[in-house]
């Protein structure tokens, strides 16, 4: 044999490359799932107060080593009956007046705008574009019995469009789960022509989010914040830097997040 | 979107963040052909085996930085594996946990007649590696890409991050050394 020719190398059975290609698969997501965030990273961007209040009801669910563990990247489609269930809770939660209020919050608002399921977890908005909004997140693990106030934006009152081809972040909500693990809600508007967004979050990994309604909805373990989104529309895919990404950990403003026992 | 089997190597990149299945498309097309580069630099086939692994998931972390400069990821994928190989040690370390994880005896074989077979293999590999050892690091690497590889010189300049023209020098320089010393290994003579 030629030095310079090709020295032969047995190749590698199926069985042995599927074997790796699973475990690289599954390392991948393992990843994802186990990783372990940072502190919370706040943007710069401009936040103004308006009159809509937007009620996040966080639902208690059993308990789980792991609460994220079942969490996927893509919404999923859902199990028979986990969204009515998750509404019906939602609905009857929001009735229920708060222990510092005298009546209940949502009101009118029980118009279902879009649904977000990702495994065992379930994310309703309601309401949107009303004067009163409820977003409420059920699944595994996720608990909270702490109030907190928050902001929306807008502009005048009025919420801000986005442009053709494009979204716009109007909430990211920092929250945390049972075990103490922290995750990030987000939702937006999608401009005309919009008919997917991949959210590619401040430490790489990428969520893809619900569309719908003129709407976008993605939650995502720990407290990563927007850095760009992928946005497909008829006329092509494009990278879309987000630069108002600013984490809402409930300090002020006119949301209020109540918790409803539910299997604790 | 297209199936993860029709969408190109740039779709599976952009969609493996979300879609860790799609990144294992990417290593069913390019897997035997980072193994054979990896065996051809060890000279090592169990060794090739976890280091295919480690550049995957080596890749799958560096995926952002990347700006595919070909249709095929494969030349950038070789890059990765340099990088692992130099740093095989380190690189192993890292990844050992994860390695551990596989299911079955990663190295184990199925029979005796594989065994054999690499065995062979692994001795006409070391072989290979000790008849261009007189060649410097950059001749060995347009070596390994180009002739053993089949590369073209533009994606063995990806692989390498030189440019071309240094991929044809390196190659014709190597190509003159051998040409000198009509270097031999197993038994056929070089005239």
């Amino acid at each position: 044999m030629n030095v310079l020719e090709t020295p032969p190398v047995p190749t590698l059975s199926e069985f042995r490359l599927s074997t790796r290609q699973e475990h690289l698969v599954q390392e991948i997501a393992g990843r994802r799932r186990n990783r372990r965030r940072g502190g919370l990273a706040l943007g710069g961007g401009a936040l103004v107060a308006s009159g809509v209040t937007t009620v996040l009801l966080v639902l208690a669910g059993p308990g789980t080593a792991n609460a994220f563990a079942a969490w996927t990247a893509a919404p999923t489609t859902p199990a028979p009956g986990q969204v009515s269930s998750a509404e019906a809770t939602c609905e009857a939660g929001a009735a229920t007046p708060p222990p510092d209020k005298t009546a209940g919050l949502a009101t009118g608002a029980t118009q279902v705008s879009l649904v977000d399921t990702r495994g065992p977890f379930t994310l309703a908005l309601f309401g949107a574009n009303t004067s009163t909004t409820l977003m409420c997140v059920s699944g595994p693990s996720i608990n909270s019995s702490a109030q907190a106030n928050s902001q929306m934006r807008s502009i005048g009152g009025q919420p801000v469009l986005p442009e053709a081809g494009q979204i716009a972040v109007d909430r990211l909500q920092a929250e945390s789960a049972n075990d103490g693990q922290a995750y990030t809600i987000a939702e937006g508007s999608v401009g005309s022509g919009v008919t997917a967004a991949t959210l590619v979050l401040s430490d790489g990994s990428d969520v893809v989010t619900t569309t719908g309604n003129g709407l976008f909805l993605a939650w995502w373990p720990g407290s990563a914040v927007i850095t760009s989104a992928t946005v497909t529309s008829a006329t092509g895919t494009a990278t879309q830097p987000i630069t108002s990404s600013a984490l809402d950990t409930g300090g002020s403003g006119n949301t209020v997040k109540r918790s409803i026992g539910n299997g604790q | 979107m297209p199936a993860l089997s029709e969408a190109t190597d740039g779709d599976l990149l952009a969609m493996a963040g979300s879609k860790p299945e799609a990144f294992g498309e990417l290593f069913k097309r390019h897997s035997r052909s980072v193994y054979a580069y990896c065996a051809r630099r060890t000279g090592n086939l169990d060794l090739a085996e976890d280091l295919t692994s480690v550049v995957f998931m080596e890749a799958f972390r560096r995926r952002r930085k990347l700006q595919l400069s070909s249709k095929s990821a494969l030349p950038w994928l070789i890059g990765v594996a340099n990088n692992v190989i130099r740093n095989a040690e380190r690189s192993l370390r890292r990844y050992r946990s994860a390695l551990d994880r596989i299911p079955v005896p990663a190295n184990g074989v199925s029979s005796e007649e594989d065994a054999m077979e690499r065995l062979g293999a692994q001795e006409a590999l070391a072989s290979a590696l000790e008849a261009i050892s007189a060649l410097t690091q950059g001749e060995q690497d347009v070596v390994l890409l180009v002739l053993w590889s089949e590369f073209t010189y533009a994606d063995a300049a990806t692989a390498l991050s030189i440019p071309v023209g240094t991929v044809r020098s390196r190659l014709a320089s190597a190509r003159a050394k051998f040409k000198d010393s009509a270097p031999v290994i197993s038994t056929t003579i070089v005239q």
